[in-house]
């Protein structure tokens, strides 16, 4: 399972993010961020629950969408 | 936009029918082919390969340029797996005899009167093995170009 969830881009060093609280205090749905960035709402789910780590390209249109800087959104979980 | 999303869907299903018609003509035509010459059911099986084989292409292309980067990673990773169980289940198969009665079965289809259902199976398997060994080409020469191309100089 630790390899699958590495090919799923879970792995030890996988990213964490805070889209879900921002989206919340927006009040915006799934689909309604999914429609702003561009992409799938499956996207957005991935995402969010820490399974799908987004390139740079959308990395920066989700910061930018939240008028935000990247590294305030997108963390690295700490190993301990 | 609701019309280019229309025109989008039915150019899909068009694509798919090109991927599926084919096939079911050519083995519902079957009888009628029996009785043809063979270079010229050889010219309809090739006809009705490249008519897949180039809907399929074109619906890959069309399914590539609309899909996000979650879709692109979704399907990598089935190709990437799907490819290589999809063989290994085939090959499996080909063991197992009502497998081969099968296929000798369909076979038969195409002659009336007995075939030899060692010869059958030989071809099967060696086209089987060239297809396999054909994508195993084709990905490494589509690998060595992506490297060359993801590596040249700016």
């Amino acid at each position: 399972m630790a390899y699958l969830d590495v090919a799923c881009g879970l792995g030890p060093d996988a990213m964490r993010n805070c889209i879900k609280v921002l989206r919340a205090e927006r009040g915006w749905s799934q689909a309604e961020l999914a429609e702003r960035v561009g992409v799938s709402r499956n996207s957005i789910v991935s995402i969010e629950n820490g399974r799908f780590d987004p390139s740079l390209p959308l990395a920066f249109e989700i910061a930018d969408i939240f008028d935000m800087r990247i590294e305030e959104i997108f963390f690295r979980e700490s190993k301990e | 936009m609701t019309a280019t999303k229309g025109s989008s869907t039915s150019g899909s299903w068009l694509l798919i029918a090109g991927m599926v018609i084919p096939p079911l003509m050519f083995m519902g035509s079957i009888p009628w082919l029996k009785a043809l010459p063979d270079n010229v059911v050889f010219l309809v099986g090739g006809l009705a390969s490249f008519m897949v084989i180039a809907s399929s292409l074109l619906l890959a292309i069309r399914k590539d340029q609309s899909a996000d980067e979650w879709t692109r990673s979704s399907a990598r990773f089935s190709g990437q797996w799907g490819f290589v169980i999809g063989g290994a289940v085939l090959a499996l198969l080909l063991a197992i005899p009502p497998f081969r009665d099968l296929i000798v079965s369909v076979a038969e289809r195409f002659q009336s009167g007995d075939v030899d259902g060692k010869l059958v199976m030989m071809t099967y398997t060696a086209g089987f093995m060239s297809c396999i060994i054909a994508q195993m080409i084709a990905i490494l020469l589509i690998g060595l170009g992506w490297r060359i191309w993801m590596s040249r100089a700016v």
